[in-house]
């Protein structure tokens, strides 16, 4: 159960790692647990906003990480911060949630992913009503997902590339390459897409 | 400056009132953990009634093709 005040009070001045462990030998309604998800439900929020891109999705996948959480809660393992891990497991559960979603509605409705994919990153002539973070979130629909995630990761919450190693399972230099190469690549679909609006700083 | 990070000027909205959140995350949570005890406890006991049971029916098994049943009294 919740415990009382003073229990979730001292619980709340843990460290994360500490907390982690306590949780880990709590059931559900553990108040490490419940501590935890109330310390971590902004930063789940947001990526999960930023991955599935729609109020509804978002808030049933930032449920969905915490569920995960809860059954990996006992894998912590230390080898980077908790806050790291944690986003790991959150871009982890976006990912599958998307892909899952995408198979569904393929096998639902055969063509309508095309035709969204195809409408999310054409629109060249009504581009320039667009600001440019508009342009830029068009162009990434059209990366596959992990991709996507990693680029929105960077530039959107603006982890370092140490830390999104450990949340993409990579390491910080191929990962660095792995960024190039997509800007290089949404450069040149930039440069047809939107003229000249996002391309030429990325053609470096 | 880098296009891509005008990504960062895209506000996130507010995260959901705490109390729906957790309750959304309890009724995700309660069904998967009760299967996952069911299930637990189905294999738990089916091996638990396996083993308890092999010898019954190995014995019922030798008495059927045998007519002897196993004398336990002459051991040790």
């Amino acid at each position: 159960m919740p415990s009382d005040t003073s229990d979730i009070a001292s619980l709340a001045a843990l460290a994360d790692e500490a907390l982690a462990a306590q949780a880990a030998r709590e059931g559900s309604d553990g108040a490490a647990f419940t501590t935890l998800m109330e310390r971590y439900r902004e930063k789940v929020w947001r990526v999960c906003w930023r991955l599935m891109s729609a109020q509804h999705d978002a808030e049933d996948a930032a449920q969905e990480v915490f569920v995960r959480l809860f059954f990996e809660r006992g894998k912590f393992a230390g080898r980077s911060s908790y806050s790291t891990w944690l986003h790991g497991v959150a871009i982890r559960t976006c990912l599958t949630l998307r892909r899952s979603r995408s198979r569904r509605r393929r096998r639902e409705e055969p063509g309508t992913t095309e035709q969204i994919e195809s409408h999310e990153s054409r629109q060249p002539e009504t581009a320039a009503a667009f600001d440019a973070s508009h342009d830029v979130v068009k162009l990434l629909a059209g990366l596959d997902e992990e991709d996507r995630a990693l680029m929105l990761m960077k530039f959107a919450e603006g982890h370092e590339y140490d830390a999104l190693a450990e949340m993409f399972g990579s390491t910080s230099a191929a990962l660095r390459m792995r960024v190039s190469r997509i800007k290089e690549r949404l450069a040149g679909q930039a440069g047809r897409l939107f003229g000249e609006s996002v391309a030429p700083s990325t053609r470096r | 400056m880098d296009p891509f990070e005008k990504l960062a000027e895209i506000d996130v909205p507010p995260v959901p009132a705490a109390r729906t959140f957790t309750a959304g995350v309890r009724r995700k949570l309660h069904p998967r953990l009760l299967a996952l005890h069911v299930l637990e406890f189905a294999f738990g006991a089916t091996a638990w009634a396996l083993v308890h049971m092999t010898a019954a029916l190995a014995a019922a098994v030798r008495f059927t093709l045998t007519g002897t049943w196993p004398d336990r009294t002459k051991r040790g």
